[in-house]
């Protein structure tokens, strides 16, 4: 340590500066800032989103969908199926009827109403019952570790390693019923690998918090250090993949009842129009044109307000 | 106030001063009123309003200030790298006499590197992962006009590692960050640094994440590096003490403000400024140096401490003793089949009088923390006992551990971790009452009223989330919530390491008096051997797994027996200082 | 990597196993028997039916029923359709097709979406990144199916600029269109991933440190933005590619290819059982093999995944 380094005059530029204390004043060290109301993090994150246009368009386009798949009747006084004359088949639009008519002379605005419900009770069940396994498995997997980890881990892989839609293929080939439950139970069968992957990663990541260590040092039990701290911090991103897999969902019960695979036919749904709408689609191409639109506009409304709610949970997402 | 001067593109290209014909006596860093803004959601922020800073060839200056002082926003300002929204508002920086502010893209690319470097701070996440160490190196000297074939710069690459102090250079060339030890990846670092021989290195605490050990050798190295070459070097830190051992003038920020600047050593030994009076008096450097050099002197270190314990330690029973304490992991090897045992902690000894603060001291991996948690009964002793008030903690009872539970809590390091976001303070610091069934809802609010007060927050905290407090605010709360079931010990594991040095005071005097109210013991888990001078009254060294070194306080400082010891004390920043007491 | 990728391989056994498995228990925990309903309304003698079951083992156990099956896939004897053609010849016919298919479509969604998402990153927040976040988002929701029917009205049927079907022996140009049908979504996806880990490394320490060095700015985005941003690009195009098996099923159907796709959705129109499940096995097992691929690939880009 070279001492005389100290010992130098100070150079032009350098000499003793010591600021006037008016100018700079010390504030007291570490005061709590009382002039903003308390707000937790879910209250920052409802305040962050409500902020954004898309979230209530988003929202709109969910409501919409959902009082229609409830009460189509409040929109249509003409019913989806005894209501066809095939008398009135392929009839352009009019005042009677305001998409016109299809193949079978079924009024094309009333089917496009109707069809609202199926999709979204698929989607809603399906989402259902692959947020409670998913997430059941992958906190067990994640939380206790070990060999339940392993084994859990393992038969989340295999089911992964089968694509949801070729085993929902497999196995409505060979059921005799496709209702909605059936159709949506046969989705969540292999649809829940990715949100037990999620969770199981969230899971770990929030275990190692200082504030579970804490809590194992106040003797409270690991269930209750899953519940009241573990899986509450891991909700964000299970919420977020919920929202987006909701409209997922919905494409896939599109796909496999336009496929032929999917709800019966005697169900009005957006897919099974499509698919009966395919054998005109050199003449009369507009007939899909309105289940198409109807089912886009859902999925788009779930996966924006997916979108929306995971750049006001993601920290990460917000500072951008 | 001052004209900011603005050369054409043209003037200003490729025109540095060699180094040979190098005028000591005209400044090569000259910043005049610097101002830089942000702008936020919530509006412009002003980070750095008005910083004068002049730095000459080959002198090391250092800017001094905590998190949010603008220390590092003015650093990156020189080289244009300001993150996100931030920008130069006012003020010029002038560099070998070249104006440096609105310098176009291409004439600053050029000035990276070649005339100023950078070692930046947080050796983890400074070095891609996906690139060869070599490769890294090699990038700079390319980017820099070095002239030579990839075989005299593979050589050359060697070369610089090797000068950074890196043995093996060039098998080390070729391995991945994820290979490298902290300290071996911030000797990568301050070789891309100096790669192309820059005339000014900007060390932005290069070393802060580093053991003390490995950061005083890498700072020596640095040191005789920078002199060899005749490198200035522009140092930011946030402590003092290692601010005037390295450098020889300083300047002290405060919120984007120079509140004191001048020769090293005069600052030191007369601040004059409030602020810079409260940075010399916490600095934990420092102020364990100031106890040291008053101790000498020949004045019991207790008085120059906040109050203690009575020191008549032979009548004082034990609260925790461990016998043999060992613990060993079984780690699965990347390979099938492959396992190693590896001795976190291997058969130490050691004890806590009541009323009194132990240190566990050590660098990272010596097992201090591993103790800890053995003493807090989250982990296993593999062999040996703690025995917590003359009873065996491991033949305990399922429900005398549980009550064990509210006689020994732990404080954690990370002020972001140890709160649970989702819950309120007040339902943080309320959990252990309920958990224990300890009153009912009305007597528990009093209860959380009444820790707040002790911990010095307002009550009206209790309604707010941790997302809206400071680190020191949360690590306030959770002592508090530490306090709550009245234990007679708090565990500590490096419980203000991640502070800022006025904050860290803050709490440690917090705990002083709350040690002398309650009659606490602590046991004290740190890195630093500074915070020990001013809190511990018994220190263990810790070192691979085994204490090498238990005696009190003073002992150790005055007369460390082991190697080991004596270099941690060393390592201590500012160690070489001669201030006054 | 020698090590990894043994590892690697090791754990694709018993996913193997275990996904053939639950196939396999699947078609077999269906209801009634496949033999009884052969021959029509009134059935077959008893004795054929006996003939038949020994034949294709249905008198033994499940689990030595599996390892028959088993060892049908390793001595590629799948079976026949319900035609007679064994299905080890249609997947040999159809497996060329539906893999120039899926590369095209694999090229297109990596090469724009990355290209995209990697513009829109570099000027986050600018009209161009807005209007390609809003529009990907679009793209997203649209189903596959819709896309191809919209396309093939559009683009095949009214400015009758490509194809509408492709048909037998499909050359480039009549699978340009269902190339961009199977890869509209992923596309959207990858572009969107690309723009938030463009963004993420964009303002990591170690690509300020790169600026730092003295890197021109191309430099910087060329090897260490744009080459770390590929990491989970690739990841998720392994994850991705049970997508494109489930969409070339549709894509195929819908514009008449003779793919592996075409002729599930063509058994999947007849309701012939037998072939469907056939079929998506050999789909799950080319998705175990190509993530297999996905992961050496990510090995390559990841040093850290290497060396682990």
């Amino acid at each position: 340590m070279p001492e005389n380094r100290y010992d130098k005059a100070p150079r032009p530029g350098q000499d003793r500066y010591v600021a006037a204390p008016e100018e700079v004043k010390v504030g007291v060290v570490d005061a709590v800032s009382t002039d903003t109301a308390p707000s937790s993090m879910w209250q920052e994150a409802w305040r962050e989103m409500s902020h954004r246009v898309l979230f209530w368009v988003s929202a709109a386009m969910i409501v919409i969908v959902i009082v229609v798949a409830i009460a189509p009747g409040l929109f249509t006084d003409q019913l989806p199926r005894s209501g066809c004359d095939l008398a009135n088949s392929l009839l352009p639009p009019s005042g009677e009827h305001f998409f016109g008519t299809d193949k079978n002379g079924c009024d094309i605005y009333t089917r496009t109403l109707y069809g609202a419900e199926a999709s979204v009770l698929v989607g809603l069940l399906t989402t259902t019952f692959v947020v409670l396994l998913g997430t059941v498995v992958g906190a067990i997997a994640g939380y206790y570790g070990g060999w339940l980890d392993t084994i859990l881990s393992r038969l989340t892989d295999i089911f992964f390693a089968v694509p949801f839609v070729l085993a929902a293929i497999v196995i409505l080939s060979i059921v005799p019923s496709r209702s909605a439950l059936a159709v949506a139970l046969v989705l969540a069968s292999f649809g829940w690998t990715t949100i037990a992957r999620i969770t199981r990663g969230a899971v770990l990541s929030v275990k190692n918090n200082e504030f579970v260590t804490a809590a194992k040092a106040l003797g409270m039990s690991r269930g209750a250090i899953l519940w009241k701290h573990v899986l509450p911090n891991s909700a964000a991103p299970i919420i977020v993949y919920s929202t987006v897999a909701l409209g997922t969902f919905i494409v896939a019960e599109a796909t496999l009842t336009f496929l032929g695979i999917g709800l019966d036919p005697s169900t009005v749904s957006w897919g099974g129009d499509l698919s009966n709408g395919r054998a005109s689609i050199r003449t009369n191409p507009e007939i899909m044109f309105y289940p198409a639109a109807a089912l886009a506009f859902t999925v788009l409304g779930f996966i924006l307000l997916g979108d929306v709610v995971r750049d006001a949970l993601d920290p990460k997402a917000r500072k951008r | 106030m001052t004209t900011t001067i603005t050369l054409t593109d043209g003037a200003t290209e490729d025109a540095p001063v060699p180094a040979e014909k190098r005028d000591d006596s005209t400044p090569l860093l000259e910043i005049k009123d610097l101002k830089i803004s942000f702008t936020t959601a919530a509006g412009v922020v002003d980070a750095v309003r008005g910083v004068d800073l002049t730095v000459y060839p080959g002198q090391s200056v250092a800017i001094v200030g905590e998190s949010g002082s603008g220390k590092s926003t003015t650093a990156h300002a020189i080289i244009d790298l300001l993150p996100g929204t931030g920008k130069v508002t006012g003020g010029s920086i002038s560099f070998g006499g070249r104006e440096l502010v609105g310098l176009g893209r291409k004439q600053t690319e050029d000035l990276r590197g070649r005339e100023i470097g950078l070692v930046p701070q947080d050796p983890m996440s400074n070095l891609n992962p996906v690139w060869r160490i070599g490769t890294q190196i090699d990038e700079a000297l390319v980017a820099n006009g070095f002239q030579g074939s990839k075989a005299e710069r593979t050589a050359r690459v060697a070369e610089l590692l090797g000068e950074a102090g890196l043995p093996d250079a060039e098998r080390r060339a070729r391995q991945f960050p994820h290979e490298f030890s902290g300290g071996m990846r911030q000797r990568a670092l301050i070789a891309i640094g100096l790669a192309s021989r820059p005339k000014l290195l900007i060390a932005d605490e290069p070393t802060s994440a580093l053991d003390v050990t490995v950061q005083k050798k890498i700072l020596d190295h640095l040191e005789g590096l920078t002199a060899e070459l005749g490198t200035a070097v522009l140092f930011i830190t946030h402590d003092l003490g290692l601010a005037a051992e390295r450098a020889e003038h300083l300047v002290v920020m405060y919120k984007g403000k120079i509140v004191e600047s001048g020769p090293a050593l005069q600052i030191l030994q007369d601040p004059q400024h409030e602020y810079t009076k409260r940075l010399v008096a916490s600095a934990p450097s420092l102020a364990s140096r100031r106890i040291q050099s008053a101790h000498e002197r020949g004045l019991e270190s207790s008085e120059l401490l906040a109050e203690h314990a009575d020191e008549a330690e032979a009548t004082v029973p034990d609260v925790v003793v461990a016998k043999d304490l060992t613990k060993v992991f079984h780690i699965r090897g990347s390979r099938p089949g492959s396992h190693t045992n590896f001795t976190a902690v291997d058969g130490i000894d050691f004890t806590l009088p009541k009323g009194h603060t132990l240190a566990l001291v050590g660098e990272s991996g010596s097992g201090k923390s591993t103790a800890a948690n053995m003493v807090l009964g989250l982990l296993e002793p593999t062999s040996g006992t703690v025995m917590f008030d003359g009873k065996d903690v491991g033949k305990m009872s399922a429900k005398e551990q549980f009550s064990l539970r509210r006689r020994v809590q732990p404080v954690f390091q990370n002020p972001y971790g140890s709160l649970d976001p989702t819950y309120s303070i007040f339902r943080s610091i309320e959990e252990p009452l309920v958990l224990h069934k300890v009153g009912d809802r009305k007597s528990r609010e009093a209860r959380v009223r009444e820790l707040l007060d002790m911990v010095s927050l307002p009550q009206a905290t209790m309604r707010r989330f941790p997302n809206e407090l400071s680190g020191g605010q949360r690590q306030r709360i959770a002592i508090a919530r530490a306090l709550a079931l009245k234990p007679e010990v708090l565990v500590l594991d490096e419980a203000v390491s991640a502070l800022d040095v006025l904050v860290q005071a803050q709490i440690l005097t917090l705990l002083n008096d709350l040690q002398a109210e309650l009659g606490l013991s602590f046991l004290f888990i740190t890195h630093d051997l500074a915070v020990v001078r001013q809190i511990a009254d018994l220190v263990a060294v810790m070192k691979d797994g085994s204490i090498v070194e238990h005696a009190t306080t003073d002992e150790v400082f005055d007369n460390p027996q082991q190697e080991y010891t004596q270099d941690l004390l060393a390592a201590i920043p500012g160690a070489s200082l001669e201030i006054g007491g | 990597m020698l090590w990894y990728l043994g590892r690697r391989l090791l754990q694709v056994i018993p996913v193997f196993l275990g996904a053939t498995l639950l196939l396999y228990a699947l078609v077999f925990l269906r209801p009634g028997d496949p033999v009884a309903g052969l021959g029509g309304e009134r059935g077959l003698p008893e004795a054929v039916q006996q003939q038949i079951r020994a034949q294709f083992h249905l008198d033994q156990p499940f689990i030595v029923q599996y390892l028959y099956y088993l060892k049908g896939i390793f001595t590629f004897d799948l079976g026949s359709t319900f035609t007679g053609r064994p299905v080890s010849d249609v997947v040999v016919e159809a497996l060329p097709i539906t893999f120039q298919l899926a590369i095209m479509a694999l090229v297109i969604e990596t090469v724009f979406g990355i290209a995209f998402g990697l513009f829109a990153g570099l000027r986050k927040g600018k009209f161009f990144d807005s209007t390609v976040l809003v529009f990907s988002l679009l793209l997203i929701a649209l189903p596959t199916f819709v896309t191809g029917l919209v396309l093939q009205i559009v683009v095949g049927v009214q400015l009758d600029w490509l194809p509408v079907t492709a048909g037998r022996d499909p050359d480039f140009v009549s699978l340009l269109m269902p190339a961009v049908v199977l890869a509209t979504t992923s596309f959207a996806q990858i572009l969107r991933l690309t723009r938030t880990s463009v963004i993420e490394n964009a303002t990591a320490d170690f690509v300020r440190t790169a600026r730092a060095k003295g890197l021109s700015g191309g430099r910087v985005v060329n090897r260490h933005v744009l080459r770390n941003s590929l990491i989970p690009v690739v990841t998720f195009v392994g994850v991705d590619l049970g997508n494109l098996m489930a969409g070339s099923i549709v894509v195929e159907g819908i514009f008449n290819i003779n793919g592996v796709g075409g002729t599930l959705f063509n058994a999947i129109q007849r309701g012939e059982s037998v072939t469907i499940v056939t079929l998506s096995t050999v789909l799950v097992l080319i998705y175990i093999v190509a993530n297999l691929l996905v992961d050496l690939l990510y090995a390559v880009l990841d040093p850290r995944i290497r060396y682990a």
